[in-house]
Parts: C-alpha cells; structure tokens; sequence
C-alpha cells in the first residue's frame, strides 16, 4: 500500500493510520498462532514467558496412547472415510450440476450447500434424533456419516467452480474418438478437474478433522476424536500437552496450506494455458 | 518574424528510473504547445506511458521537473492537476450509468445541477451518444465506451488532454474511424492534446507534432511530414513506415549531396541531413514508394537493374521485392495500373529514384 | 435448449422438421434425466440424513404427546372443559384412574415431566399422588384427591393440565419470544422469570454485529493490502490470513485462552510493561469472546473482499483522481461501490457464521456470552426439554433464512471462492 504519488498531506496522515490498522490487523491474526508453538517446549507447565527451559515432556504425553493418539486414530478414521465418500458423492453431483440443466436445479444446489449454512447445533441434534432412533448414536458409522453431511456442501462448491471454466468441447472430441462417456469421464474430465476434485478433497477432510459440535452430541467413549479431547481439555484442564498438541496441528496446517496453494496454482496454470 | 508558439508544459531534464539503474525515462527535454497535438510514438517499453503518467501525477518523477504554464507540477496532486485523462482501457466506471460517469469531473468541481445536466447531454451530443446516457458502460460497445471515455476526459475542459493508447482495444475499421473524429474535435475544441501510441499510422494522421522514442529517449520531434521523409536516424526511419536500408561508405561529397559505395560496388547518389566525410560509413534509407519501376523523366539519377522476387496484390498498388545490388529484400511500392499488374518473377526490370528521397544516416 | 428451437424459427417447420425437433427435445431430455440421476445419490443422502432430521427436530416445537400418551381420557376430559371453574367429578374420577394405571407402568413421570413445564412442583406433586393413590379407594373422587393434596383443587394446576393436553401446543414457540397463552386462549407476556429467550436473541444479533463491525474495520484495509501490494507481498500477506483459516478452530480458541488467562502472555506483558497494575479479565467475559470470534472470523471477510478488489483495475482511482475527485470522494464515489459485492458476501457469511457460534463463547466467555446455540444445547442435553430446544432452534434458523437467500446468491455468483 504505496502512498500515492504527489500525496496531499491528509493522505500521507491517513496511509501511516492503514498501515497501522493492517499491521495490527496481521499480527492479531497470526501472532496467537506463532506465539503458542514455542510453550509447547516449555519445560515448565505454565502456559506463560519467559519458558524456565526446553523439553520435550509434553510431547511425551501427546504420544502417550490414550487419550491423544486414540483420539487422533479416532479422528483420522473418520476423517478418512468422510473424505473418500464426500468427494465420491459430491465431485458426482457437481458433475451433474454443471453438465445440464433439469428442473429445479437452483433449488437442488441450495438444498445441497443448505448444511453450511444451518448452524451447527441444530445439525448436531437434529442427526442425534435421527441417528438414537435407528440405532447409530456412539458409532463410527453415525459419526462418519453426519461429518459427510457437513463436508459435502465443500466438495460440491469447489468441484462446481473448477467445472464452470471446464471446455466441454475436450468431452466432444473425447467421444468423437470413440470414448464412451465413462472413458471420457476418467480419462479426460477428471485428470482436468483433479485439482478442484482434490481441493474439495482437502477440505472435506479439514471439515471433519475439526468438526466438534457434531463429535460432542454423536460419539460416545469409544469415538473420542481429537477435537473432542481437545474441547475436553480447554474446559476442565488446561496444561501444555493442549499446546503441544496444538502446535502439531499447526504443522498440518501449514502442510495443508501448501497443498492447497500448490493445487490452486496449477489448476490456475491450466487455466491461462488454456486461454493462451 | 514567426510568434513564438506557446508552451504549456515543458519537461526539463527529466528522468525516471524504477530500479535505480535503468532510466526508463532519460534526459527528457520537450515542450507540448498550446493547442497542439503532440503524439509520442514508440514501440512498448520505449517508456512514452511512463511521460504520461509523470505528466498525470501518477508516477514520481526521478530527477528533472515538469511545469506547466510555466509553475512546477511536484508535489501537486493529481486531483488537482485538471487534466483530461483516456485510459488505454478507458477506466469507466462500471457501477455508474453513461450520465453519471461523464457528469463525474463536474459533480467533483461542486456544479450545479442544471449546469451538470446541460454539459453532460453536450458532451454525449459530440460525441454521438445522445439518448445513452441511462446505459451502463457494460451494455456499450468498444467503440461506444470509448467516446464515453472521450467525453467523460473533456467535459471540464481541461486544459490538457492526455491519451495513453486510446484506440488499441478497437478493431482495425473503428479505430481509423475513431482517429479522424477525435482529429476533428481536436479542431473544433481547440484543445492541447498529448497522444501515446505505438501505431505509426495513427501518429502520422492525427499529429501536429510527433515525439519517437526509443529506449527512453527522444530519437527525433517533429511533423508527421518530418519525421517521415527526413528520419534523423536508422530508428526512426525504420519504425515509421516501410524502410529500405542499404549499408555502404561515402564516396563523394558536394555540400549535403554524397555518393555512397555499397558493398556490391554500386553507387548511389543520395542527400544528408548533415556534412558527412569521405570514406565514412552510411546507411542509406529509401521508402518503398519512392523508388519507381520502369522510371521515366529527369532527375533520376540512381538507375539499376533488378529481378523480380514476388508480387503481392494490394487492390491499390503492388508490392514487388527486387533482388538489386547484390541483395533480394528490396521492397517496391507500384502503383495498380497495366504495367506493374503485368510483372512477373523472374521479369526483368529497370529501377530507379532520385537522390532527394534518399536519405544518408548514421549506420546504427 | 436453444438449438431446436433455434432450427424451428429458422425454417418452415414441415413434418420432418417436427420430427427431428422432437428428437432433439428426446435427447435433450435424456441430458437433463442423466444429469439428474449423477445429482441424485447427494440429494437422496441430503434429504434423508440432513433435511429430514432437521424438519423433525422443528417438529418438536409444536408437539406435545406426552400427557394425552400416558393420560389419554383426562386428556380428552380437560380438552373440552372450559376452564373457568373446577371440573366436575368425572374428570377427577378418571384422573385418579389414569394416575393409578401409570404409577403401576411406571410412565407416570414423564406426564409430570411435562407437567412441571407449566408449574414448577408440578411434577413432585403428582409424584407423590402416585405413590399415596392406593389411599383412594372410591367415590367421591374430588375430595379424595384433595384430600392427597389440597393444590388439586387449585384452579391453576387444572389449567395447567388443559394447557398440557396435546396433542399440539404453541407454549414453546411462544416461550421462545417470551409469550405465553393464558388458560382463555388469549396472548401474553410470560412471567419474568421465564423472560430471557430475547434477551439470548438480542445478544446473539449483539454480539454477531458487534464481531462483524470489527472484521469490517480490520478486514477492509487489510484486503486492501493485499489487493494492492506487489506480487512476492501479496502472495505472503495472502498466506498469513490463509494459515489461520486452515487452522484448526479448537486450536486457535486454545491459543487465546492461554494468551488471555489472568496468568496469561497479554497480562504478563501489560503488567510487565506497567501499562497496568492489576492483571486485566480478559477471559470469561465479553472482551475475550469478541477477540476470539474476530479472529476465526477475520478471514471469512478478507478472503471474498480481496478477491473482488484484486480485480478492480488500479486506473479506476486513477481516472477518479484525473477527474477531479479528491482521495475521500474518489474512495466513497469510485472504490467502494465497486467492493460491494465482496464486502456483502463476505459480511453475511461472517454474520451467518456468528449468529450460530457455540465453542467459543462456551469456552472463553461467561455465562452472561453465551448465545442461542448455548441455549438450543443446554434445553437438549441438560434439562432435556426437546420442545424449548426446537423452538430456539426455529428462531435462530429463521435468523439465519432471513440472510440466506442473500448468501446463496452470492455463493452462486461465484463472488466468493474459498482458499
């Protein structure tokens, strides 16, 4: 945010009042994050500076077997299962989405996306009712089901937008070569799209890796997913092994983020090859 | 005695660099005239936008200073330069009507209602948009945007009028259209108008003046006629029009009269803009148009033999390359007409021009 | 669609032309069907697992089986009496009765249950007819019920059993807005002690606006930043409003809790500094739910806005600037407007967003922050009151709907991309 050119002194005033304003307004969003990665090695079991010494005790206990790594099998399980079906069902149906039109599709879409939009306690208990009365409350099943409710809506969006710049004309020549429409799916759409579809992946993923509210009302002793404990510990007790923990979902984030960047950046290089 | 024109901005010394090595902008000196159309012509990158927009107050100016009306621009904001600006893309303000964009400038100025309302709709008649004005700028065509832009820039009547590369989104009918009415208003309002463009024609046509820049520098000012029979350097002879080059060394001199010895040996009379040496190296610039096929009459003193190559029709005139002088890349521009429609490849032909439309440079 | 019809203006449509356009409009059909059949298994799993619950869940608002399942004659009985006096000895008489059958099947407790509901008492007072209702062995009824205990004859528990009668209601609906229907039918305030619902919802908008505001003033210049920086800052200014979006919720809720503790970072380093001398209560309270919220929401509005603003082209301002217009007229007149879109995008997600935030003001705040949510769970799993729940839920989904239309627009019209 360069100050403009030949700038009045008002404007020099209120650039240095933006800076300001944005520097605040970054640190405010990153500082907490980078703040609490270095307590993780705290020796001591304050959670404040200056750190008495360095150790790796806490994380000792994150990889002690329950509750921290049950709950993080828990949550990968899940979160696993949640992602292959999600983009499974979601990557078809925005497939549908984008390929004709049928009536009531506006509808149809809205229906779709409807559960991100649904706070999340009314979702939780509503999927309770239903799930105690067939018999899937504390199950996994009940679990991974709800979680693909809560992601769906992601696939659906991220895979429709990358099929709204698609050239359907690749389709036509696929088939005019002889392709049947599932060959011309797999061999020509989808490696196409396979960013998007794995964007709408990562997401889904990420929706049920940090799903809490759902976890709390669906899964009994048995389905203790990392979130959970998580939830847990913030409310009864707070000691460092929760910011080391922390600190180790902040590596996943960031390996997550650069998952994501490096998809959108080559998807985004098919995109102006194409235009060129 | 001539009446010293007028000058509105002067650009003294003036550099500008973004890197602190390279001068995209160097050693600029140039006078812009009251009421003149001044055209800087350049290939991209020769840094004539950048003029612009120092000029603007969009860019800071590195060293040098820029006045006008005699009072230096620096520091002066750009709101308050009251300067008409089209930009190459016209910069319309797409949530704003056809109306509000060109009552904009005069909304700014705090006029009043009736006055906004009479001088927009006089606008939009000039420019031949009358009854638009409820239009978005989205619902125009490129060249209905473009008059938006146009009057949008002069309603206030600013006194200068800057153009960055206004007619390069048009296609090529519209845009020699758009060159003659923006020339015609130019007339009629009497306003100072500073042109960007990388379009040879487009300068040729409007301009009263024109700037060629190379590199960030000024290769030669002056009328489109100027520039064009008496190119000050290999550049700007190439980069206007069609250019036959031959390389060679002066023979000969009488005042600005030489004769040049091209490499295959042959010798060509041609003129000088300045005093030039025996046995100094020369490259010698013929237009296409001036060298005749078949020529007729007094005067033409450089004859030569040549083949033809290829002819191309044109509707109007034939363009024929001549292999000649030991080289097959000489072009000729024949008119359309019983003889040079007969030409064949492998004819062969007498060639010829005369020495005052040929110009002796520097060899670059 | 567009090419049969296309065909049939085109020429004079002769029979054969008919045909081919019907075959046309075969095959276009076939597209939408086979279009339709990818969509379907989402929508199938949607309806069931998703609409479906949720539709029942609002079902229980307006539902009320429970005394006329355990008490179906008294039900019946209170239903046609007119409430302006005692019923008569046939209503007591088929009460006892009732309380007798259910005392024995042991599903007594749940007719108190909602009983209690009306009157609070209600259910250990027929609680404990049930366990003395052996004593009563014959007519008259009344005054054998009265003699268990005299509030039988009180008008008020009578009303409060008609009230109870079923099998639909509005009571929850209206205790939702702190009404409530009188034993005559007619609409009125609730009693005071029943009168927080709107108060929930009031700070819930509160609190939500409030969270907005400050992303809004955060938000603007920072995505502004980054629209307008150079490419390499750009990218990494984008990067450091990323890394929070992908990070997990509970772990950016831990990081304020230990940055705002009493004991916490900010207070070691306000006291440190001596800026104050007393450690600040930043957790717990409102302050710290507003940093928290902020912070996880930031994002949502930065994304969308930075992308709309990352396609206006930097000669608007310029043009604005050339015109005449001064900074401030320039921003109001030229910029803004043409930010709209994503500020309005981004604005509703962050309100939708915060209209049904339950971790954490259940973690950081106190218990003058919590919102609807808190609510909807506390009736659900701490008093299991299944219809208040319901009908807090249908009041903040119809917050929600009210914005939802508006959202879905938007999403549609591609404005806002996630990542």
């Amino acid at each position: 945010m360069a100050v403009p050119v030949n700038a009045t002194r008002g404007q020099h005033v209120w650039y240095w009042c933006l800076r300001l304003i944005c520097a605040t307004g970054f640190i405010f969003l990153i500082g907490p994050i980078v703040i609490i990665v270095p307590i993780s090695f705290s020796s001591g079991s304050f959670l404040s500076y200056p750190l008495p010494g360095f150790s790796m005790r806490w994380y000792d206990a994150v990889v002690e077997p329950f509750p921290w790594m049950f709950a993080l099998e828990n949550s990968l399980i899940v979160a696993t299962t949640v992602t292959v079906v999600a983009t499974a069902l979601g990557t078809l149906a925005a497939y549908g989405l984008t390929r004709a039109d049928f009536p009531g599709k506006p509808l149809v879409f809205g229906l779709l996306i409807s559960p991100l939009a649904v706070p999340l306690v009314i979702t939780a208990l509503g999927l309770y009712f239903f799930f105690a009365r067939i018999g899937l409350v504390q199950t996994h099943i009940g679990l991974i089901i709800a979680h693909v409710v809560l992601a769906v809506p992601f696939v659906v969006i991220t895979v429709s937008a990358t099929l709204k710049g698609f050239d359907w004309n690749l389709v036509r020549a696929a088939e005019s070569l002889g392709a049947p429409p599932l060959a011309a799916f797999f061999q020509v759409t989808l490696p196409l799209i396979l960013p998007g579809v794995l964007a709408g992946a990562v997401f889904a993923f990420v929706t049920s890796l940090d799903e809490v509210i759902v976890a709390l009302f669906l899964s009994g002793p048995a389905q203790l997913t990392l979130p959970r404990q998580l939830f847990t510990g913030l409310r009864d007790q707070l000691d460092p092994s929760i910011v080391a923990i922390a600190t180790l979902l902040i590596a996943f984030s960031i390996a997550l983020l650069v998952v994501v960047e490096v998809l959108q950046w080559r998807s985004a290089r098919q995109r102006s090859a194409r235009a060129d | 005695m001539a009446v010293e024109p007028e000058v509105l901005v002067r650009f003294r010394d003036v550099e500008k660099t973004y890197d602190g090595r390279v001068n995209v902008v160097d050693r600029l000196n140039l006078e812009i005239r009251k009421g003149e159309f001044l055209t800087l012509l350049g290939p991209s990158g020769s840094g004539k936008t950048t003029i612009l927009l120092m000029l603007a107050g969009f860019e800071a100016v590195t060293a040098g200073d820029i006045a006008l009306n005699d009072r230096s621009l620096r520091n002066v904001p750009p709101f308050r330069r009251n300067m008409g600006i089209v930009f190459q893309n016209y910069a319309l303000f797409p949530h704003k009507s056809v109306f509000q964009n060109v009552a904009f400038p005069l909304v700014q100025r705090r006029m009043s209602k009736p006055a906004v309302r009479e001088k927009v709709e006089a606008a939009l008649r000039m420019v031949d948009l009358t009854g638009l004005g409820d239009r978005r700028p989205n619902q125009l065509s490129g060249g209905q945007q473009q008059r938006v832009a146009l009057a949008r820039a002069l309603v206030f009547q600013p006194e200068i009028v800057l153009m960055d590369e206004p007619l390069g989104a048009l296609d090529k009918k519209l845009r020699e259209q758009m060159q003659i009415e923006i020339k015609h208003l130019h007339e009629d309002l009497g306003m100072t108008v500073a042109y960007v463009t990388h379009d040879q024609g487009e300068a040729l046509t409007m301009s009263d003046r024109v700037a060629i820049m190379n590199d960030g520098l000024i290769q030669q000012v002056g009328s489109p006629h100027q520039v064009y029979e008496e190119p000050a350097n290999g550049f700007v002879a190439n980069f206007i029009g069609e250019n036959n080059s031959f390389e060679g060394r002066i023979e000969s001199t009488s005042g600005n009269d030489c004769a040049v010895r091209l490499a295959s040996g042959d010798i060509v009379r041609a003129r000088s803009a300045s005093p030039r040496g025996n046995g100094e190296a020369a490259a010698l610039s013929l237009r296409p148009e001036r060298l005749t096929i078949d020529p007729e009459g007094e005067g033409i003193a450089n004859r030569f033999g040549a083949t033809v190559v290829e002819v191309i029709y044109f509707g109007a005139h034939n363009r024929v390359r001549l292999a000649m002088a030991g080289r097959d890349d000489i072009i000729a521009l024949a008119p359309a007409g019983p003889r040079s429609d007969a030409l064949a490849p492998g004819d062969t032909v007498e060639v010829g021009w005369s020495p005052e439309h040929c110009r002796v440079l520097a060899p670059e | 669609m567009n090419a049969p019809a296309g065909i049939a203006d085109g020429r004079k449509a002769g029979p054969a032309d008919r045909s081919l356009e019907a075959k046309l409009r075969r095959a276009e059909r076939r597209r939408s069907l086979n279009a339709f059949l990818l969509v379907a298994p989402l929508l199938a799993f949607i309806v069931v697992v998703f609409a479906g619950p949720i539709l029942s869940l609002l079902y229980f608002s307006v539902d009320d089986p429970k005394l006329a399942e355990v008490m179906p004659r008294t039900a019946q009985i209170v239903d046609a009496w007119d409430g302006a006096e005692l019923p008569g000895e046939e209503a007591y008489a088929t009460l006892v009765e009732e309380i007798r059958t259910a005392y024995k099947a042991r599903t007594v407790a749940a007719a108190a249950m909602r009983l209690n509901y009306e009157i609070s008492g209600f259910r250990s007072m027929v609680m404990r007819t049930g366990r003395k209702i052996r004593r009563i062995t014959g007519p008259p009824y009344k005054e054998a019920l009265i003699g268990l205990d005299e509030r039988w004859g009180d008008l008020a528990y009578w009303r409060a059993i008609k009230a109870s009668a079923g099998p639909y209601t509005t009571r929850y609906l209206l205790a939702a807005v702190d009404l409530q229907r009188k034993w005559d039918g007619s609409i009125g305030a609730a009693p005071p002690e029943r009168t927080i619902y709107i108060d929930y919802l009031k700070r819930t908008f509160w609190i939500s606006f409030w969270v907005l505001a400050c992303c809004i003033a955060i938000g603007y210049p920072m995505a502004f930043l980054i629209a307008t920086s150079g490419k390499r800052w750009s990218r990494f200014l984008l990067v450091l409003v990323l890394l929070p979006f992908w990070t997990s919720l509970l772990v950016r809720t831990a990081a304020w809790v230990v940055l705002l503790q009493n004991e916490g970072i900010i207070n070691d380093f306000l006291l440190y500094g001596g800026i104050v001398d007393e450690p600040l209560t930043l957790i717990f309270n409102r302050t710290g739910v507003y940093i928290a919220m902020v912070h996880i929401l930031l994002p949502f509005l930065v994304l969308p806005l930075y992308a709309v603003m990352r396609n206006i082209p930097a000669s608007q301002m310029r043009a604005a600037a050339s015109l005449g217009a001064r900074p401030v007229a320039a921003f109001l007149s030229v910029y803004l407007p043409q930010t709209l879109p994503g500020l309005g995008a981004g604005c509703i997600l962050v309100f939708i967003l915060a209209l049904g935030f339950y971790i954490t003001p259940a973690l950081i705040g106190g218990a003058a922050d919590q919102m609807l949510s808190y609510l909807i769970a506390e009736f659900a799993t701490r008093t299991g009151n299944w219809g208040m729940a319901s009908a807090i839920a249908i009041l903040l989904l119809l917050s929600v709907a009210a914005l939802y239309p508006v959202y879905r627009g938007l999403v549609r019209g591609g404005t806002f991309r996630f990542g």
